[in-house]
């Protein structure tokens, strides 16, 4: 495992092609860090620890065209895109389940280890800032959808592939200013109650049939028995009218960001 | 849904079958910007994504199952 330091003299040359792809920062493990078998984002590299002052930022070296010069070309692709999220979301995931860790956003890419090290210097606060805001926490995402007829047959007759398409889109803009009603309003407000923090849902899903609402938490994992009670009293309540979706544990994704109060 | 009526679905990730990819976007495409102004790459990309994938989630379901059977 890689434990290099930033000194130029001994600095390892990075071939001129290649850059660090980043997952996550997490503090020094008692013992040896632990060896990831997940694969890496690019399908192929190692994913390998680099020391940065108290912490391990953990990286793989990958093909410069691909993750810098044109990343936002590349996740255009929704396949490769895909692919490439699901991969962060397995090593981030691997990585916490031995660690605290702190997630990295899809696409953070340096070019140099050096770079690395002097970022991750510059933010030490802010990193310890949120290293103990994640304590002990897990994120859970929590989805509302009503349940209700479907306004449009899935089978409606289309002229052309545009037309289709046009209508599909037209069934997944969700209803803009739509105000929550006060049901779901006393929903978010009891889990916030039991949350270290809430964060909102993430753009991707945002359009999904029926979404009411969605967002996530921050828990305890000492509260995580509230939570589950919480959802139960309500998914009850609520029956036929609501249906609520929970994902996690998430690595804490959405709570580690310097707009996190 | 679970036996005892409760409209409520709990995914667990150890389960990650069941994850929708739409829901790992939202985690990893949205947030997790530890270190704000360092990124060499600018995600100016992703509201385009977003586009994308509202209006094709049923292809972005095949995509995903697809990495799952290899």
């Amino acid at each position: 495992m890689a434990t290099k330091t930033a000194s130029r003299s001994s600095k390892p040359a990075v071939a001129p092609a290649q850059v660090l792809y980043l997952y996550a920062i997490s503090q020094m493990p008692e013992g040896a860090a632990p060896a990831v078998a997940a694969e890496a984002i690019d399908g192929a590299a190692h994913v390998e620890s680099i020391r940065c002052g108290d912490y391990l930022c953990w990286v793989s070296r990958v093909s410069k065209s691909d993750f810098a010069d044109q990343l936002n070309e590349r996740m255009q692709d929704l396949e490769w895109l895909a692919t490439a999220g699901l991969r962060h979301q397995r090593v981030v995931g691997e990585l916490s389940s031995h660690l605290a860790v702190l997630p990295t956003r899809f696409g953070t890419v340096f070019m140099s280890e050096d770079s690395l090290a002097q970022h991750a210097k510059e933010r030490k606060r802010a990193l310890r800032t949120a290293f103990a805001r994640v304590a002990n926490a897990d994120e859970w995402g929590i989805k509302v959808f009503a349940i209700a007829a479907p306004k449009q047959s899935p089978v409606a007759k289309d002229a052309s592939g545009s037309e289709y398409l046009k209508r599909k889109a037209q069934l997944l803009r969700p209803s803009a200013g739509t105000k929550l009603d006060a049901e779901v309003q006393e929903f978010i407000a009891t889990l916030t109650k039991l949350a270290v923090a809430a964060s909102p849902g993430g753009k991707a899903s945002a359009g999904q049939p029926g979404l009411v609402w969605h967002g996530s938490f921050l828990v305890r994992h000492k509260d995580r028995k509230k939570l589950e009670s919480a959802l139960s009293k309500f998914a009850t309540r609520w029956k036929d009218a609501r249906r609520i979706d929970c994902t996690g544990p998430w690595p804490p994704y959405s709570f580690v960001g310097e707009h996190v109060q | 849904m679970s036996s005892n009526g409760e409209s409520i679905t709990t995914l667990s990730l150890e389960g990650e079958d069941e994850i929708s990819l739409l829901d790992i976007l939202d985690h990893v495409l949205n947030s997790g910007a530890v270190i704000h102004g360092s990124i060499v790459i600018s995600l100016a990309g992703v509201d385009l994504v977003y586009v994308g994938l509202n209006v094709i989630l049923t292809s972005v379901e095949t995509a995903l199952r697809n990495i799952k059977r290899e």
